[in-house]
């Protein structure tokens, strides 16, 4: 059933794909993909989507992912493919782990903010990163935990 | 046609694919409100569901031709339709409850209440969100989904209620309490024990009301379904479930054919019971110890 759902739903994400578009967005800070990288990254995230069952209409999430890390200072352009496939991999994963609890916005935010800040640029960081403390700071934007938050993560409770 | 057919046929194979998946699109953006791309799987099946339901499609069957975006609308407005009936039906059950207590009765009627409020047709109109315990005689049958389950059982419910305000309670009380004690607290159909026992009644030209079928009695049925064949016996008791019907001025159309079919039902478990002489099981009375006594 997975299967059938993510081959018919392939054909729409082609039509829209947005990554050429991006490419002007990204030309300032030097990074850009080929019209090959863009089709690997569009398989990569068929499947990645059918790794954790979940199924995407339009153009997915790699534009929005581009346009949030295109400032990172961990992103450069010799592994710009690579971190991108990475980071959608990612996206789609902890989506699923915060089981639907925060919205694409949110989640970006919170990956972008782990990832430039205490990840250090390390997608292994965000991979082990525990979903209820992601869905935190997706919530609130901040990676700092409030006196109340600060209270609930002590040992001793 | 089922989701797993019909997806199969969507990589862009059959005519209007593009079409349905471009609804189930729009579908899914309304159920995440624009906050996400993509949705689990069982999310995406269960909205696909829902628009086969209000597109009416069945399993195998193709879409509709022409504009789908305006036949599903077409389709949600039928759904709105079940709805304000269904609603309606649900009220009258809800004030003309039966004069015997049944706590599954009641705790189901209270529970459909919540239904109108959860059931989000617009998404999953094909979902029943509320609990189902009481037993009816005769189901739903399984396919019915969503309004048209709910529709269905309350119609079911609503003519099983009607027969039995038709007798003054106690009696009913008296019959229920004999054959299923403790019957207000179990899962246990009021309907059944009070149906058969007025029709075994009305077969032997005597007045339902009475509910009390004697040992007598049942050995006069014995011998009117003796050597019937099970075709005649059906008659036989449709014939019967119609007269019943009519002098408990129960003469709609929905009412007469599912009296007729709960009379038709009992046809096999008279024919298993004639030669062994167990009919008290089927129409329930007084029992020998009541004729000794």
């Amino acid at each position: 059933m997975k299967e059938e759902w993510l081959a018919c739903i392939g054909w729409m994400a082609a039509e829209e794909n947005g990554l050429e578009r991006c490419n002007t967005l990204t030309e300032g800070y030097g990074l850009s993909l080929s019209r090959p990288q863009m089709e690997r990254l569009a398989v990569r995230r068929s499947q990645a989507l059918r790794a954790v069952g979940r199924v995407e209409f339009g153009p997915g999430i790699l534009p929005k992912l581009v346009l949030a890390f295109r400032d990172s200072p961990y992103l450069e352009q010799s592994r710009y493919e690579e971190t991108l496939a990475g980071l959608q991999d990612l996206f789609y994963q902890l989506k699923s782990q915060c089981r639907e609890r925060l919205a694409d916005d949110e989640l970006i935010g919170a990956m972008r903010l782990l990832y430039n800040g205490p990840g250090g640029g390390s997608l292994d960081y965000l991979a082990g990163f525990p979903a209820d403390r992601l869905c935190q700071i997706g919530r609130t934007g901040c990676l700092e935990e409030t006196e109340w938050e600060e209270m609930l993560w002590d040992e001793e409770w | 046609m089922r989701n797993g057919e019909a997806l199969k046929r969507t990589g862009g194979q059959f005519p209007g694919a593009e079409k349905l998946l471009r609804l189930l699109k729009r579908q899914a953006e309304r159920y995440t409100g624009g906050d996400s791309t993509s949705i689990p799987v069982e999310t995406a099946q269960e909205l696909l569901e829902s628009v086969c339901f209000c597109l009416e499609i069945g399993p195998g069957e193709a879409l509709p031709e022409g504009d789908l975006d305006a036949a599903f609308q077409a389709g949600l407005d039928r759904v709105e339709g079940k709805i304000v009936w269904g609603r309606a039906l649900w009220e009258a059950v809800r004030d003309h409850m039966p004069p015997v207590e049944s706590r599954s009765m009641d705790d189901t009627v209270a529970g459909i209440g919540t239904f109108w409020a959860r059931y989000d047709y617009r998404l999953f109109a094909h979902l029943i969100p509320c609990d189902i315990d009481y037993q009816l005689a005769i189901p739903v049958p399984e396919q019915l989904r969503g309004v048209d389950y709910i529709n269905g059982y309350l119609t079911h419910l609503w003519v099983e209620n009607r027969f039995l305000r038709r007798f003054s309670g106690q009696r009913e009380k008296a019959l229920l309490e004999r054959y299923c004690p403790g019957y207000q607290t179990l899962l246990v159909n009021l309907f059944e024990l009070v149906f058969a026992a007025a029709l075994g009644l009305e077969l032997l030209g005597r007045d339902p009301a009475e509910l009390n079928l004697t040992p007598a009695d049942r050995e006069e049925l014995t011998a009117l379904f003796r050597d019937l064949p099970r075709r005649r016996m059906e008659e036989l008791l449709e014939q019967g479930a119609d007269r019943l019907a009519q002098r408990l001025e129960l003469a709609g159309q929905k009412s007469r054919e599912y009296l007729r079919e709960c009379g038709r039902s009992l046809a096999p478990r008279i024919a298993a019971a004639r030669d062994v002489g167990g009919m008290e099981g089927i129409f329930p009375g007084k029992g020998q110890e009541d004729r000794e006594s």
